[in-house]
C-alpha cells in the first residue's frame, strides 16, 4: 500500500456552490458501509466531470474506509476499472481545458491509498498535472507594461522561447493587434493613440486633477477647434481662399490655385489641420489606411464627378451642426511670425462667425442625401469592427465615425496629412517657431533685485534665471511640451526637470535641475549656480545629468541671435535662447530702445503641433514681458 | 607629491606601487607574508621593498598563515596597519579563525573602541594549472562576513586606487588578486592620493542591450566578447564591481532598468557564488519588472578546478560562453 494524489482539474467554474453539498453527500457515504463508500468513490469520479472539486478531507477519510474495507478481490477489480475510467476521463479533461486554454486551472487533490498494482505507473497521472498549464509565460517587463498599459497579457502571442510574451508582443496590443486587420481591405483601422493610454495610466496623472482630464478633453476640443477653424477659413469673401479645402483632388486644373493659397497661409497655418494626434505616437506602427481616407475615398467614388459647387452646398448642409455644437461665436485663429528687425510680419485672420441658422437654410438636398448615404456605408463597416472588439473599442470605433464625419469633406488637407505621414515615417518632422521678447522689463527688475538675490542665493541672477522660472510656469500648463521619452512612448510629466545645455570640458553636456515647477525665484537662481559649478568642478551627480523632460540651450553669450537646437531624445521639445539686444522698437506708440531677446522653440510635431508650442510660447512671452505676472 | 602623469605598469608593479607609497607616508604600515622579503613573494608583488624598509617592516614569516592572519589582527588592533600576503587565497582556510571570529568582530563587539586597520592579500583564481588546491576562487566565503570588506580590481590602475583604499580603511579588507592578471598592463595614476572609494560599482564600457557583471579575468572576457557583438552591432554595457562587499547595486540595477537583460559572472563555482547575491538583489529590486528575458549566471562548474589546463578553462567562464549568453538573451540563437 502507498500513498497516491490524484490531482483533479475542476473544469467549470460555476459549480462552487455545489460543492460543500457534494462534499456533505461523500460525508455521508463513508459513514456508510464499504458498498456504499465504494459507490461514492464512483460518485466522485462521475462528479469529477461536473465538480471536480470535492472536499480533500472527506475523500481521503472515505478512501481510507474504502481500504481497508475492500478485501474482495471482485471489489478490487471494480475499483480498478473504475479508477482507469476516471482517469481516461481526467485525461480527457485536461486536453480539452489545455484546448480551450482556461487559465489559473484550480486543481482538487484527492489523497488516496491504493495499491501499487491499481494504477500502474501513478507517475503518468502526475506529468498530466502540468503546473504550467494555463499559464501566460511572460517576462517581467512584458507584465509590467501590459499592467502600466492595461492590457490583458494573456492576449498577446508570444514570439519568444517557447512562446514567452515579450515587450515587443505587449506593445502591439497597446496600439494596434496586427493580424486583426488587414490593411489593405476596405475595414477601417482602430487606432487607440498612446495618449489616450497614457491618460489612463495612474502613474503618470498630473497632479491637478482638473489636468488630469485634460489630455483626452484637450484632444477632442482642439479637434472641435480646429474643424471650426476649417469652417472659418471657407467663409473667407476671397473667393481663392473659400475653395481651398473643397478641391477636388482629382481636379488637377484648381490644385495649382490651392497650392498658391497654401503658401499664402504659410506652412505652420497647416499644422493644426493636420490630425497629429491621431497618428500613433510609436514610429514604428504606421497604419496606411484611416477611416478619414476611406471616407473620403468612398465620397468621391459616389459622387464621382460631380461639380464642387454641388459638393460645397451638401458640406453647408454640415456646418449649423458643428456650430450648434460648440458655444463659442468667435473663434480668432491668429497665426504669429515673428521676424527679426524690419521682417517683422504677423499674420492674424480673425474671423467673426456668422449666425448659423440663416445658412441653415441653403441646402442642397440631394446631395446631402447622396452623403449621407456615402457615410452610411463605411459607418457600417466600422461598427463591424465593433462589434468583435470590447466596449472600449467599441468607443474609440464610434470616435473615429465622428471624426471622419467631422472630416469629411476636406479633401484638401488628407492630401497634406498623406504628405506628413510619409514624413513621419522617414524622419522625425520637428516644427520651429520663434518669438522675440521684450526683455526691458526683466532687465529693470533684475537691476533692482539682483543684490538681494546675491545675498540670499549667493549667486548673481541671470537673464536665464527668469526664463528658467517661465519656462517652467508655462510647461505645467503644456505637459505635452514636458515629456520623458522612452523609445517611442512619450509620458507627458507632471514636474519640470529643467536640462541646461552646458559646455564643459567633457563637451556639450544637458546638466538637470530637478523640480523646478515647485521652485521660487531664488531657489532657481541658486541650484542654477549650484549645477554650473558642480559642472566646473567635475563633480556632476548621476542624478544632475538624467532625466530631464525639458531642455533650455542658450548661445546668447557668443552673440548668437537667434538659432534652433536638436532636440533632446529623451524630451519633446527645446528651447534655443539668442542674445539681449539693443533694439529700435514701438512701444506706446514711440520709437524707443528696448532690449529684445530671440527665444526659439523645436519642437517634435508627433507630439505636439504648432499651436500647442506657439501658445507655449505665448505663456513665456507674456511672464517675461510683464514679469509682475510671475507673482501669480 | 601630487602629479596628472600616468605610467604604463604591470598589474604587480602596481599593487606593488601601492604598498610602497603607503608606506612611505605612513610609518604604521607594515607587511608581512611567507617568503615577502629576501625572495620577493610567490608572484614577485614585493620585490625591493626589503631594502627599501628593512627587516622591521617587511616581515618573511613562518608557513603558517594561521600566524600571520593573527599576527597582523593583533598588530591592527595595537595601532599599526598590517598588509598580509597570504600566498594562494586557497590557505585563507587556516587563518579563517583569526578573521572571522576576531578580525571582523573586534571593532562591533567593542563598540567601536577599537580598529582592525588590516588588509589582506589574497591571490585567487585558475589558469595557471596550478591545480585543485591553488586555484580557487573563495571570495564568496568571505563575502558572507559582515564586518569585512571584500574588494577586487581588475585593471594594473584600480589595484593601485584599491590597495592604497584598503590600507587607509580602519576595517579588516580582503584584498582579492587574481593571478593572471599579474602580468596585465595598464596605464596608473602616479599620483600618492589616487585612491579608489571602497563599495563603488562601476561601469567599464557602456552599452544598452545587454548588461554584463564581472570582475577578474572574467571581466577580461567579458570585455572581448562585447567587442566581438559589437561588431554585430550588440551593445553591451559591462560593469565592475570593485567591491563585492559591501556592494554598490545601484548602478547594476540603474543598468539592468536600461538593457532588460543581465548576465552575471565570475570564477568562482555557481553555487553559492557571490552572483547569487547580485541576481538576488537586482530581482528584488525595481529593475525585475524591467527585466525581458531569465537572467544568466555564469560561474565555474562545481568542480575542484583540474590540473590539465583543457579541462581548466573548460571548468570557468570563457568569451564564448558570454557571446553565446547575449545571444540567447536577446533571442538570435
Amino acid at each position: 500500500m502507498m500513498e497516491n494524489e490524484i490531482i483533479l482539474p475542476k473544469e467549470t467554474l460555476d459549480m462552487t456552490i455545489e460543492n460543500s453539498t457534494n462534499a456533505e453527500t461523500i460525508k455521508e457515504a463513508t459513514l456508510e458501509h464499504d458498498q456504499k463508500s465504494e459507490e461514492a468513490l464512483s460518485e466522485v469520479n462521475a462528479d469529477n466531470e461536473e465538480t471536480g472539486q470535492t472536499d480533500v478531507v472527506a475523500g481521503k477519510k472515505m478512501v481510507d474506509q474504502e481500504a481497508e474495507r475492500c478485501d474482495d478481490s471482485q471489489q478490487e477489480e471494480n475499483l480498478e476499472e473504475k479508477l482507469t475510467a476516471a482517469i481516461e476521463e481526467l485525461e480527457r479533461n485536461l486536453e480539452e481545458t489545455i484546448k480551450e486554454g482556461i487559465k489559473q486551472q484550480p486543481t482538487v487533490a484527492i489523497q488516496g491509498i491504493i495499491n501499487d498494482e491499481m494504477i500502474e505507473d501513478p507517475q503518468e497521472v502526475m506529468t498530466e498535472s502540468d503546473p504550467r498549464v494555463g499559464k501566460v509565460r511572460a517576462t517581467p517587463a512584458a507584465r509590467r507594461i501590459a499592467r502600466e498599459f492595461k492590457v490583458d497579457i494573456e492576449k498577446a502571442t508570444g514570439t519568444g522561447p517557447n512562446g514567452r510574451v515579450e515587450v515587443d508582443d505587449v506593445k502591439k496590443l497597446v496600439v494596434i493587434q496586427p493580424g486583426t486587420f488587414d490593411y489593405k481591405s476596405k475595414e477601417p483601422v482602430v487606432i487607440g493613440t498612446s495618449l489616450d493610454k497614457i491618460a489612463g495610466n495612474p502613474r503618470n496623472l498630473f497632479t491637478t486633477p482638473g489636468k488630469l482630464e485634460e489630455i483626452p478633453v484637450n484632444k477632442t476640443k482642439s479637434r472641435k477647434k480646429l474643424s471650426e477653424m476649417n469652417q472659418k477659413v471657407e467663409r473667407l469673401p476671397n473667393p481663392e481662399l473659400d475653395f481651398v479645402p473643397f478641391v477636388d483632388a482629382n481636379d488637377i486644373g484648381k490644385e495649382e490655385k490651392d497650392t498658391d493659397v497654401v503658401t499664402k497661409i504659410s506652412e505652420l497655418d497647416f499644422v493644426p489641420f493636420v490630425d497629429l494626434k491621431a497618428e500613433p505616437l510609436r514610429e514604428e506602427i504606421i497604419v496606411k489606411p484611416t477611416p478619414m481616407h476611406l471616407l473620403r475615398e468612398n465620397e468621391q467614388e459616389a459622387l464621382g464627378k460631380k461639380n464642387k459647387k454641388s459638393r460645397g452646398l451638401s458640406r453647408k448642409k454640415q456646418e449649423p451642426e458643428k456650430n450648434t455644437d460648440s458655444k463659442s461665436e468667435k473663434v480668432e485663429l491668429s497665426i504669429s511670425l515673428e521676424t527679426a528687425d524690419s521682417e517683422i510680419q504677423d499674420q492674424s485672420i480673425a474671423v467673426d462667425t456668422q449666425n448659423p441658422g440663416s445658412e441653415s437654410a441653403v441646402v442642397a438636398t440631394e446631395q446631402s442625401i447622396a452623403s449621407n448615404e456615402v457615410l452610411q456605408a463605411p459607418a457600417e463597416q466600422v461598427s463591424e469592427v465593433a462589434k468583435e472588439l470590447p466596449g472600449e473599442a467599441e468607443e474609440l470605433v464610434t470616435n473615429e465615425i465622428s471624426r471622419a464625419k467631422n472630416n469629411r469633406s476636406h479633401g484638401v488637407r488628407s492630401r497634406i496629412i498623406r504628405k506628413y505621414r510619409i514624413k513621419c515615417e522617414e524622419e522625425t518632422a520637428v516644427i520651429s517657431l520663434t518669438t522675440e521678447i521684450d526683455m526691458t522689463e526683466i532687465k529693470d527688475l533684475r537691476k533692482k533685485i539682483t543684490k538681494k538675490i546675491e545675498e540670499q542665493a549667493k549667486y548673481r541672477c541671470t537673464y536665464t534665471d527668469f526664463l528658467l522660472l517661465a519656462t517652467s510656469r508655462a510647461l505645467v500648463k503644456h505637459p505635452l511640451l514636458n515629456a520623458r521619452r522612452e523609445d517611442a512612448i512619450v509620458v507627458p510629466q507632471d514636474y519640470v526637470n529643467m536640462g541646461l545645455t552646458v559646455e564643459s570640458e567633457e563637451g556639450l553636456i544637458v546638466p538637470v535641475i530637478k523640480d523646478t515647477q515647485t521652485m521660487s525665484f531664488v531657489e532657481i537662481v541658486k541650484s542654477r549656480g549650484d549645477l554650473l559649478k558642480a559642472v566646473k568642478n567635475k563633480h556632476l551627480s548621476y542624478e544632475q545629468r538624467e532625466g530631464s523632460t525639458f531642455t533650455i540651450s542658450n548661445l546668447g553669450m557668443y552673440g548668437i541671435r537667434e538659432f534652433t537646437a536638436i532636440i533632446n531624445p529623451t524630451n519633446s521639445a527645446i528651447l534655443s535662447v539668442g542674445e539681449v539686444v539693443q533694439r529700435i522698437r514701438i512701444f506706446q506708440g514711440e520709437p524707443v530702445v528696448r532690449s529684445v531677446m530671440k527665444i526659439s522653440l523645436n519642437l517634435d510635431q508627433r507630439v505636439a503641433n504648432g499651436v500647442d508650442g506657439a501658445k507655449f510660447l505665448q505663456a513665456i512671452k507674456a511672464d517675461m514681458e510683464n514679469p509682475s505676472l510671475l507673482l501669480f | 607629491m601630487k602629479t596628472n602623469d600616468m605610467t604604463k605598469m604591470t598589474y604587480r608593479d602596481a599593487i606593488r606601487l601601492g604598498i610602497t607609497e603607503e608606506m612611505r607616508l605612513d610609518r604604521d604600515v607594515i607587511f608581512l607574508g611567507e617568503d615577502i622579503g629576501v625572495y620577493g613573494g610567490a608572484f614577485g608583488v614585493s620585490k625591493g621593498l626589503l631594502e627599501e624598509f628593512g627587516e622591521e617592516r617587511i616581515l618573511d614569516t613562518p608557513i603558517s598563515e594561521g600566524a600571520i592572519v593573527g599576527t597582523a589582527v593583533g598588530a591592527a588592533t595595537t595601532g599599526l596597519r598590517p598588509v598580509c600576503e597570504i600566498m594562494f587565497m586557497d590557505f585563507i582556510t587556516l587563518g579563517l579563525d583569526a578573521l572571522v571570529n576576531q578580525g571582523a568582530k573586534m571593532r562591533y563587539m567593542f563598540g567601536g573602541q577599537s580598529q582592525v586597520p588590516m588588509v589582506l592579500r589574497l591571490p585567487a583564481g585558475s589558469g595557471a594549472g596550478g591545480a585543485a588546491q591553488h586555484s580557487q576562487s573563495l571570495e564568496a566565503w568571505l563575502c558572507h562576513v559582515p564586518g569585512l570588506k571584500v574588494v577586487t580590481p581588475s585593471t594594473p590602475a584600480q589595484a593601485k586606487g584599491l590597495i592604497k583604499a584598503a590600507i587607509r580603511d580602519n576595517n579588516p579588507v580582503c584584498f582579492i588578486e587574481h593571478k593572471m592578471l599579474y602580468d596585465s598592463v595598464g596605464l596608473v595614476p602616479l599620483d600618492e592620493e589616487y585612491t579608489l572609494e571602497i563599495g563603488k560599482t562601476i561601469v567599464e564600457r557602456p552599452g544598452k542591450d545587454v548588461t554584463i557583471v564581472a570582475y577578474g579575468t572574467t571581466l577580461a572576457k567579458a570585455i572581448e566578447a562585447a567587442d566581438f557583438l559589437e561588431e554585430e552591432g550588440i551593445r553591451v554595457e559591462i560593469l565592475n564591481p570593485l567591491t563585492l562587499y559591501p556592494m554598490d547595486m545601484k548602478p547594476i540595477i540603474e543598468s539592468v532598468i536600461k538593457t532588460g537583460c543581465l548576465i552575471v559572472a565570475h570564477e568562482a563555482t555557481k553555487t553559492g557564488g557571490v552572483g547569487g547575491e547580485i541576481v538576488a538583489r537586482v530581482v528584488e529590486s525595481e529593475a525585475f519588472d524591467y527585466l525581458t528575458a531569465p537572467i544568466v549566471r555564469l560561474g565555474g562548474l562545481d568542480v575542484p578546478i583540474p590540473f590539465n589546463q583543457e579541462l581548466e578553462s573548460a571548468a570557468v567562464p570563457q568569451r564564448n560562453d558570454f557571446v553565446h549568453s547575449v545571444y540567447r538573451l536577446l533571442n538570435r540563437e
